[in-house]
């Protein structure tokens, strides 16, 4: 016997299927705009696939670099979303209820912030004492990645403009011309809350605080490698990052 | 417009990729909600997929097939998603105090079942079923985004909707029941 098509099934499959999700969490789209620049695209034919060997550390710490980017610089742009007097309430979940809405704070302003001054001689020692780090990583990570060898201090700057966040490092004052760049998805950026003192935000998998006018940032997802997780806690993690006049 | 960003994006250009990336998320992102049925999984397809296209963009021959192309990436990274690991995944529905009505009970229930035959499928499956009931394509347009033949098309679709249908029938019938014995 030969079943004859039911009507109603073709509506109720569309049904079921419009009822599930069709906008993005907005993490998804500042992970990827934070990571393309990084990814070489595939060339056309009769470009050479690459112009110098590169370095394979240089490829590490870019990569460690850009993870570290990434997920801080996704906490940082979403401390900067919407300002006061939007009045809506941060789309993060509350990880309690509360009976009074938490606090919004005002956009951190545009302009360049400092990280603390690092001795470059402390983060050898730091290095040294690192057991997790082979003398190859070791090496690397103070010859390439962070290039402080012979230096004296080690400082990470981070400047931000409208939705964009430019992370650069400067060895002995100098700061390298190109840095990281971190793009928002636009002007729907989360807005920050937190208690009366200090902001606690979570986006991304890292944890951020600020005060009226410094912040700190800390990652929470664990580093991919010994490399990754060195030279973000030296570059992001030391201190807050001070507004410069 | 989308062709000149698409054009634009797979010469180099950054800022054309970053405005057809924030044009398309949602899209990649809600038809991989659909195949995978968790939106932990999805968000990395979608990711995987806006970051491959803008890795392959200069292999992309026809600058108006952009749509269709990037679909298939986010098809590809649901495939490569549901392969992997499998992660625990709750599915929490409120219990109301009041009985439910019988046209609402055989709703929920309904999509119950539905929920349960669909994770039964295939992720290929799962992509055919998407794709024509969600998006709308015709089995033909199915074919040429998947690069498969329309005959494959076709067969997925069939026994998916196969199972689908079983599932609705049972649901129904149990309802049915239900209707029955609160009547009598």
């Amino acid at each position: 016997m030969t079943r004859l098509p039911d009507p109603g099934f073709e509506p109720r499959i569309a049904g079921w299927l419009e009822a599930d999700p069709d906008q993005a969490p907005r993490e998804v789209l500042v992970t990827v705009l934070a990571a393309y620049p990084s990814i070489p695209q595939r060339h056309a034919p009769r470009v050479p696939w690459r112009f110098q060997p590169m370095n394979r550390f240089v490829s590490m710490g870019a990569a460690a670099a850009i993870v570290v980017a990434v997920s801080l610089g996704g906490v940082l742009l979403a401390s900067r979303g919407s300002g006061p007097g939007v009045g809506t309430q941060p789309p993060t979940p509350a990880p309690t209820a509360t009976s009074a809405p938490p606090p919004v704070w005002p956009l951190i302003p545009d302009g360049t912030y400092l990280g603390p001054e690092q001795p470059v001689a402390d983060i050898l020692a730091q290095l040294d004492a690192d057991l997790s780090l082979s003398d190859t990583n070791r090496a690397a990570i103070a010859d390439t990645i962070l290039g402080i060898r012979g230096a004296t201090t080690y400082q990470t700057k981070i400047e931000l403009h409208g939705s964009s966040m430019i992370v650069s490092s400067g060895v002995d004052g100098v700061f390298a011309p190109e840095g990281w760049s971190i793009r928002s998805a636009g002007g729907d950026l989360l807005v920050a809350s937190g208690s009366s003192s200090a902001i606690a935000f979570r986006v991304g998998g890292c944890d951020g605080t600020r005060d009226p006018c410094s912040f700190t940032l800390r990652a929470t997802e664990p580093a991919t490698s010994a490399i990754e997780s060195f030279v973000r806690r030296i570059t992001f993690e030391t201190g807050p990052f001070e507004p410069q006049p | 417009m989308q062709v000149r960003l698409v054009e634009r994006a797979m010469r180099g250009d950054q800022e054309a990729f970053a405005t057809l990336a924030a044009a398309s998320v949602d899209r990649c992102y809600a038809l991989a909600c659909r195949i995978l049925r968790d939106p932990h999984r999805a968000e990395d397809a979608t990711q995987q997929a806006l970051l491959g296209a803008w890795r392959d963009l200069p292999t992309l021959r026809d600058p108006e097939r952009f749509d269709a192309w990037l679909h298939r990436l986010v098809v590809n990274a649901c495939y490569q998603e549901a392969r992997g690991e499998r992660r625990w995944t709750a599915r929490v529905r409120a219990i109301t105090d009041t009985p439910l009505e019988p046209d609402v009970a055989r709703s929920v229930a309904a999509r119950d079942e539905l929920e349960v035959a669909f994770r039964r499928l295939t992720p290929e499956q799962r992509a055919v079923v998407v794709l024509h009931h969600h998006l709308g394509y015709p089995l033909t347009e199915i074919a040429a985004t998947l690069g498969l033949p329309d005959g494959t098309v076709r067969s997925r679709l069939h026994y998916a909707v196969r199972q689908l249908r079983a599932a609705l029938d049972t649901s129904d019938a149990r309802a049915l029941v239900t209707s029955e014995e609160h009547s009598a």
